[in-house]
């Protein structure tokens, strides 16, 4: 209970007693009283009057002002009328709820040669705001009249009220309802009329059961609760609803209520892959139609091991119809498995690898490619057949493997390769590879490698090498790299050098740039050369709006062979271009908008004499601007680009673009979704082409859903030169199957009642607990058991904020989970005397205890007395203890070791932490000779001193 | 001070517009007008084949159009839809320069008109280099 004490002799009274005053001193005295009551201070009224209550009595008022839970001193003239001889006495009885601290009679003999009583009146904490009479005040003198006063006191109005919820945290599933419940607690003086709103994100409902508007009386409070239903389109993770509690429209009170949407399929933590079969028809005005059905697998197949499967039958011969299926996810595409999981992958039908620089890039067939690693090495692999070519019907081979071990600092490399890209693409290699990565310190890496290869038309050995230096955000980097055989032989480039940097230069400006040169040699090539650089600085405004300029340089020559381009065989171009962008996001709209200017220059012919060059100024600008709503987004782009006549270039090209997209959420528990575009383009015909595109997700039910697509793009033309609208309608089926076996990690969570951290009879499941590991989750049943898929190499993670209130983990490691009530613990802070007679008072409210678990897990103590701190909620467990006393004003050092604190729900849970006072520094004023400074003497802990420093010529004081 | 720097600034900007402004717009006895068959094959990085239809206008030396082609990857077979404009400049018959924009960086196209059938390679400059070439040849459809 907190009282005050309020105990100014201001406020007290002073009391004056007229008999029959004038009726102008009464005025001017009632003034007065109005006055001094409006600033506290106590004031009587002037006028006796007859006690209507008992007749022969004289009575009075006095006036006070206070607060709840304080005390008032009042200072009560003992009136002049009042005879002081004979028997008599003062009483002071106070009225309900009130008290009297110390005297309450004195006998008229006691009050000789005195003028005035006091009285100590409390306030109760429940008193309502307004004048209420708290005591009477008797003066009885035998044989004369009793004169009566009543101490009034003009309570103050205090107004507290608070809100206390009782249900967090929550914990809903998507599509389903919680109520939770709070109360309203009406702490201060008077009464309360609030109104309470609850504010929830967009396609949330919430509805107060008891109304929005509410009465609580002082001192009490009342419970009410709120309905929340979740729509079944919410994602899972945490959200935020809001109560207000408002006063004549103004927000007097408002908390975050805290709502956990877990994933509504988690009970069925056995449900395996998602199968989707969809039919897609695609159709124009012309009536051609084409047809493409797909089946996909995805989702887990039993604990870590995820499926992804996809096939599709059918075929387009238009490519609008190719176009507009693909929109609805449907086309051609070689039939597909992968397996993952978290030690590998692999990938059967369509499949790809890069090996390294040397041995191999973009190696894409149909086959088999694996990758798998463990601790300290790693293994990737292909064997695939490339495409038959229509002409041979032949397919060629793509084989190769990489393998990287780790040998201390160093990563060894190896690789070998035997590529064949197949007759339409030409490229082959076979190759073998040694490199190594190392890494130099100083953040410095260092990687190399050299290679054999042999590629159509030659042999030679290749080379690479690399340095890096930096972090994530400053980065610099060269690589060089030579590959005989080039782009034809699954590299790059024959030749290549690439300088990177990126650069944080302070905390608003960024640098980034670029110089690179490559030379590539095909078979429609002899020589193809690339050289540029680029540079970026970035400059950060405000948080969310940059402003960068950029400029680049870039230049190309070509040289093609004979016979791909008769004697004209080189071309060539080069562009230089600055400019600026600025990026804005305010809110949910995003703005970005850059100009550039430069030149463009672009040559064909072989030498001087017969080539043409031509060149041109360039202006280009592209903005866009975007809103994103929480459903829905709106999308504005416009580009141009303008230059003077340039072969291979539109005198003026322009592009704008409006384009959106809308989810609804749906009785069906997935979402409707909207999304269309037009695109207009100028420049590239006599008139405007305008693209047209829409498209719409209906679900049907939670397993069907039918999507719509209507597209009419000038683009794709018909036989007849005409650029019909092409419809395309999807109707997909998904189907979720079990596992083929049951996830292999199951567990309970459970009340360690004992706190022996192992589950015995009669210790109850915790219902509802949310566990997760990787990407998978569970959540307990009724009684606290889970089965849970995942990565079984991770650890258990059991969210606690979905265990009842007051509930925390206690172990960790194993698959059963022991649960606990947390407890608190004390650390007693002991300051050691400096000396047997020093004792030293130190102010410790600015210590800072830590104490931290096994894992690292933190707990904050609090100082609740001046020499202790408590930790709220620690569950059960050693913890060691950490001291921040850079707070504390006077110098101390905590004595080592620190004890370990030990929390067990059997004991209360304390260690005492003993303070030492640091060195001294002892300052001796007395002047020494040749000097005018103090001489400042080290004293160690314990050995007494004096503190502070005393200015010279002093005397020092102990 | 600053009505100087105003002027100089209009001029500069006048200067550029000027510059901007088609000075030759060229007159060329080369019709590349009228529906092609396209095809093209990607030699590097990624094996690739492109056949469709382009459709071109000419103006002058100038031309304009769009080019809409299927597009096969000649490893695994798969298939895609593209789509795009085109412009570029007919000088002479052994000079046909024009870009394709089918990706974010444009397809440029060098090649020689023989009659009906125009050949030539083609590249795709990327932001460090080239992104891909290779070859193509365009058959012109009857009107």
């Amino acid at each position: 209970m907190r009282i005050s004490l309020g105990f100014t002799l201001a406020s007290a009274i002073v009391f004056l007693c007229e008999a029959n005053p004038p009726a102008a001193a009464a005025q001017t005295g009632r003034t007065a009283a109005a006055a001094d009551r409006a600033s506290g201070v106590v004031q009587v009224s002037r006028r006796w009057f007859d006690n209507p209550a008992r007749a022969g009595e004289l009575a009075g008022r006095i006036l006070a002002t206070g607060a709840p839970s304080t005390y008032q001193v009042i200072s009560i003239a003992i009136p002049d009328q009042l005879p002081r001889r004979g028997e008599g006495r003062v009483e002071i009885v106070a009225r309900d709820g009130f008290t009297i601290l110390g005297t309450r009679k004195w006998s008229l003999a006691a009050l000789a040669g005195k003028n005035k009583v006091i009285a100590i009146v409390g306030i109760p904490a429940n008193a309502h705001a307004g004048l209420m009479t708290a005591a009477d005040v008797r003066f009885y003198v035998a044989g004369a009249p009793t004169v009566s006063l009543s101490i009034e006191i003009d309570i103050s109005l205090l107004r507290e009220l608070a809100v206390r919820l009782h249900s967090a945290p929550l914990r809903a599933r998507a599509g389903g309802r919680l109520t939770f419940s709070y109360e309203l607690v009406n702490s201060g003086n008077a009464t309360e009329s609030p109104e309470t709103s609850v504010t929830s994100p967009r396609g949330w409902k919430t509805t107060q059961r008891s109304g929005a508007s509410v009465v609580v009386e002082p001192g009490e409070s009342v419970g009410r609760q709120v309905v929340v239903t979740v729509p079944r389109d919410a994602g899972t993770g945490s959200f935020f609803l809001r109560l207000d509690v408002l006063s004549a429209g103004v927000v007097r009170s408002s908390i975050p209520v805290a709502v956990e949407v877990v994933d509504g399929l988690s009970r069925q933590a056995s449900a395996g892959p998602e199968i989707t079969i969809a039919v897609a028809r695609a159709i124009d005005a012309s009536g051609r139609g084409n047809t493409i059905t797909t089946t996909s697998v995805r989702g887990p197949l039993f604990d870590s091991v995820r499926i992804d499967a996809r096939f599709s039958s059918g075929a387009t011969d238009l490519a609008q119809h190719s176009q507009a299926l693909s929109r609805l996810g449907a086309y051609r595409m070689t039939p597909t498995l992968v397996l993952s999981a978290p030690a590998g992958r692999l990938a059967l039908g369509a499949a790809g690898r890069s090996f390294t620089d040397l041995t191999g890039l973009y190696a894409f067939g149909r086959g088999a490619a694996i990758d798998l690693h463990r601790q300290g090495w790693h293994l990737i692999g292909l064997g695939a057949m490339s495409n038959a070519s229509p002409s041979s019907g032949k397919s060629q081979p793509l084989l190769g493997l990489r393998g990287d071990v780790d040998v201390g600092p160093i990563r060894l490399m190896s690789s070998l390769s035997h590529l064949r890209g197949g007759d339409q693409s030409g490229r082959q290699l076979d190759a073998a590879g040694f490199g190594a990565t190392v890494d130099a310190g100083l953040s410095t890496t260092l990687q190399g490698e050299v290679a054999r290869r042999r590629f159509a038309g030659g042999s030679g050995t290749g080379w690479s090498g690399e340095i890096a230096r930096g972090d994530s955000r400053n980065r610099a980097s060269v690589r060089v790299t030579r590959a005989p055989g080039g782009s034809e032989a699954f590299a790059r480039a024959v030749s290549e050098v690439v300088a990177n940097v990126t650069q944080t230069l302070s905390r608003r400006l960024n640098f980034s740039g670029s110089t690179w040169r490559s030379s590539d040699a095909t078979a429609a090539f002899a020589r193809l050369v690339s050289s540029g650089w680029a540079i970026r600085p970035e400059y950060r405004i405000h948080s969310s709006t940059t402003i960068a300029l950029e400029a680049h340089s870039t230049e190309l020559s070509a040289s093609t062979t004979a016979g791909q381009f008769g004697s004209a065989g080189d071309y060539g171009g080069a562009e230089r271009q600055i400019g600026v962008s600025v990026n804005a996001n305010v809110r949910q709209l995003y703005v970005s908008g850059s100009v550039a200017g430069g030149s463009v220059s672009r040559t064909v012919g072989k030498n001087a004499a017969t080539s043409s060059k031509r060149g041109s100024p360039r202006l280009w600008w592209n903005s866009m601007a975007s809103w994103r709503g929480s459903n829905s987004v709106v999308e504005l782009q416009g580009r141009m680009e303008e230059m003077r006549d340039l072969a291979g270039a539109v005198k003026r090209q322009s592009q704008l673009s409006l384009r959106g997209s809308q989810s609804l959420p749906s009785s069906t528990g997935r979402a409707a979704s909207a999304d269309w575009e037009v695109q207009q383009i100028r420049g590239y015909t006599a008139r405007p082409t305008t693209v047209v595109r829409a498209g719409v997700t209906l679900p049907v039910t939670t397993a069907m859903a039918v999507k719509l697509y209507a597209e009419r793009n000038p683009l794709f033309t018909s036989s007849a030169g005409q650029s019909p609208w092409t419809y395309a309608l999807r109707i997909e089926h998904s189907t979720r199957v079990p596992m083929v076996r049951a996830p292999g990690t199951s567990g309970y969570v459970y009340r360690d009642l004992n706190g022996n951290q192992k589950r015995d009879d009669g210790e109850p499941g915790v219902d509802g607990a949310v566990v997760g590991r990787g990407s998978g989750t569970a959540v307990t049943d009724a009684n606290g058991r889970y089965r849970l898929a995942g990565n079984t190499r991770l650890p258990i993670v059991l969210d606690e904020a979905s265990l009842p209130l007051g509930l925390v983990r206690e172990t960790t490691g194993s698959p059963d989970i022991a649960v606990g009530s947390s407890l608190s613990a004390e650390i007693r802070f002991f300051v050691a005397p400096r000396s047997a007679i020093d004792a030293v008072e130190v102010d410790l409210s600015e210590l800072r205890a830590i104490a931290r678990d096994a894992s690292g897990r933190e707990w904050v103590g609090r100082m609740t007395a001046p020499t202790v701190a408590v930790f709220d909620g620690l569950p059960p467990g050693s913890y060691t203890l950490e001291l921040d006393l850079t707070g504390v004003a006077e110098p101390l050092i905590p004595r080592v070791p620190l004890p370990l604190l030990r929390v067990t729900p059997f004991e209360p849970s304390f260690v005492t932490v003993i303070l030492d006072p640091r060195p001294l520094r002892i300052w001796r004023a007395e002047p020494v000779a040749g000097q005018s400074a103090p001489r400042e003497i080290t004293a160690p802990a314990g050995s007494g001193g004096v503190s502070g420093s005393v200015p010279p010529g002093s005397a020092a004081r102990r | 001070m600053s009505s100087r720097r105003g002027l100089l600034l209009a001029l500069g900007i006048a200067v550029l517009a000027g510059c901007l402004q088609p000075t030759d717009t060229g007159v060329s006895s080369v019709s590349v007008a009228g529906r092609w068959r396209y095809s093209a094959v990607q030699t590097g990085p990624l094996g690739e084949t492109l056949e469709g239809t382009m459709v071109i206008s000419q103006s002058g030396a100038s031309f304009q159009g769009s080019l809409s082609a299927t597009s096969t990857s000649a490893e695994t077979g798969e298939t895609r839809s593209v789509a795009g404009t085109l412009s570029g400049s007919a000088a002479t018959a052994s000079a046909i320069d024009f870009d394709v924009s089918l990706e974010q960086m444009p397809r440029r196209h060098v090649g020689q008109l023989a009659g009906d059938m125009l050949s030539g390679t083609w590249l795709r400059p990327s932001d460090q280099g080239v992104a891909a070439s290779g070859t193509f040849s365009a058959r012109r459809l009857p009107q």
